[in-house]
């Protein structure tokens, strides 16, 4: 595994796109943060340093860009390798093919979880410089809501390994994005009506509106207040139902590339 | 030793390869020859593990999938377009050989066996199909195995870099290890190859050194040109020659000498043109045997083998 994981990261840290994504979602997170939290102090009395903090815990953690970008790092651990035909040399110098799965899962959440805390420290520091405006000293922020996005930002990227296994590269990428920004929503509300008696509304139980419940789930007033935002599933059950779809699609890619023909 | 045993490999019904079997020893280089579709590519890729099929493929008792650090014991070029372009070959060699757990030093060893190292900075991306080449064989070279699996290795490279690849593959046998390299043009392996492999149609057809192939009595012929080219055929079948018609008062004549055809013409009548003795190049003979509108190469290279 040692080897496998040396292989891996060399393989990762040398490919030019994962710090071309990795920069834009850095750069993107802070803009974002930096809009957020001017809207928010634009249209709502701020008037606590707890205040603040909800602003700001909002302002970096409703940003999608560590997700998705996440999601599309851990869909080119398979799909650049397939692509440029080095999955074929990575399987000749790592034969067994569960322990380089593993060890693609092992560094992909490893650079997930970096890029996720890289995002989250640009994003907290546009929002407290933007909010530092108002005049009224800052908080820390909700360390939950930041563990729960760090949670979601894994998951994301499990999830695209998964389907980066089993997809080509492009329809991999299209799947998680515009599955998560299209159909979802689309299916949502269809499904928004279903109520199942103890859980709430059937679609909080679709994979990535699961996963964003690992970071709503801590609604504060002013989230409900200024997104809307009410009804996800309980934290315990969030992280349960969207460690299921992750789980399913890491099988999945797991069963498909020990099959595959290379 | 290297030891295969039935391997298959079947697409949409259709057999690519069909229970291939063969032993390479050490010392050895043992080239695979057929023509393109032959299976070649897949029975290498069977015998590593790249592609799920039947039978099996031991290095020394130990399938490659089993292997802890195969990249010590096998050394594999399957394709020299393997790699991923913004990635320098110093970089992509690295990425292999911490992979196999092996120093960092041998980088740069393989780089300099290659002739590489005045490029290693640069992409494959900017590479000539003939530097693609050498470093797909820097890779296989990396962990300096005991076995070399080689597809089509001389691909890309020129006059100079064949001639370094004969004389890395001959010294790597002469260490007492073994190359299995594939072909689709025989000549090739004509000045490196002790063994040959013959595949056609996925199956494995023959397997003979190269000296035998070589030797074999159906390479040489003598070509008549004469007045009545029908009249001596006749003749000199009557005394058990092979004779084709080759065209306007043109005969090839097999299995009799020169001095022979001579008299027999003579005795005939026939005013002779030409009588000349030709050898085939290993080339000319597998394509003689499997090209197209010939016996089918099973039936030809049995006969003939």
């Amino acid at each position: 595994m040692k080897s496998a994981l040396a292989y891996e990261w060399v393989r990762f840290s040398s490919t030019r796109s994962v710090w071309i994504l990795g920069a834009l979602a850095i750069a993107g997170s802070a803009a974002f943060a930096w809009a957020m939290s001017a809207m928010m102090a634009a249209t709502t009395q701020l008037g606590s340093p707890a205040d603040i903090a909800d602003a700001a815990t909002i302002a970096a953690t409703r940003a999608p860009l560590a997700p998705a970008v996440a999601g599309v790092l851990g869909v080119m651990a398979f799909g650049q390798e397939t692509r440029h035909r080095t999955l074929l040399l990575a399987t000749l110098v790592v034969p067994r093919r569960q322990v380089l799965y593993g060890a693609k899962a092992l560094v992909t959440a490893a650079a997930a979880a970096i890029l996720c805390a890289l995002c989250l420290g640009a994003a907290l520091a546009a929002a407290y410089a933007s909010l530092a405006g108002t005049g009224t000293a800052a908080a820390r922020p909700d360390a939950l809501a930041l563990t729960g996005y760090l949670g979601q930002t894994l998951g994301w990227a499990l999830l695209g390994l998964g389907i980066g296994a089993v997809l080509p590269q492009l329809a991999g990428i299209l799947t998680l994005l515009l599955g998560s920004a299209l159909v979802e929503p689309l299916i949502a509300r269809f499904a928004g009506g279903m109520s199942i008696p103890g859980v709430g509304s059937a679609a909080d139980l679709l994979p990535f509106a699961a996963g964003a419940s690992l970071v709503t789930a801590n609604e504060s007033e002013l989230s409900v207040s200024i997104l809307a935002e009410s009804g996800e599933l309980a934290p315990a059950l969030g992280v349960a139902v969207f460690s299921v779809y992750v789980a399913v699609a890491m099988a999945a890619g797991l069963a498909r590339f020990r099959q595959q023909d290379l | 030793m290297i030891v295969t045993e039935g391997l298959g490999k079947t697409i949409d019904g259709r057999k690519i390869v069909d229970d291939v079997s063969f032993e390479l020893h050490p010392g050895e280089v043992v080239g695979l020859v057929g023509p393109n579709g032959a299976g070649k590519s897949t029975t290498m890729k069977l015998m590593v593990n790249a592609v799920r099929g039947q039978g099996r493929t031991l290095f020394d008792g130990v399938a490659y999938a089993d292997m802890i650090s195969p990249w010590q014991q096998v050394g594999v070029l399957l394709d020299p377009n393997m790699f991923y372009p913004g990635r320098s070959a110093r970089k992509h060699l690295l990425m292999l050989a911490r992979g196999s757990g092996l120093p960092d030093s041998s980088v740069e060893r393989t780089l300099a066996l290659t002739g590489l190292s005045g490029r290693r900075s640069n992409t494959p991306a900017s590479y000539s199909l003939g530097m693609r080449q050498r470093l797909g064989l820097s890779s296989a070279l990396l962990g300096d195995p005991s076995v070399l699996v080689l597809d089509e290795p001389a691909n890309g490279l020129d006059v100079e870099g064949v001639t370094w690849l004969r004389q890395l593959l001959r010294t790597f046998a002469e260490d007492g290890r073994t190359v299995l390299l594939s072909s689709h043009l025989l000549a090739e392996l004509e000045q490196v190859a002790d063994r040959v492999l013959f595949m056609a149609g996925g199956r494995l057809v023959a397997d003979t050194r190269l000296s035998d192939l070589a030797g074999s009595s159906d390479r040489t012929y003598s070509v008549v040109r004469c007045d009545r080219p029908e009249a001596l055929a006749t003749a000199l079948r009557l005394e058990g020659a092979t004779v084709e018609d080759q065209g306007p008062q043109q005969l090839s004549v097999r299995g009799m000498p020169l001095k022979r055809i001579g008299e027999i013409a003579s005795a005939e009548t026939c005013t002779l043109y030409e009588l000349s003795a030709h050898t085939m190049s290993l080339e000319e003979h597998f394509v003689d045997l499997v090209g197209p509108g010939h016996r089918s190469a099973t039936t030809a290279l049995e006969e003939i083998l």
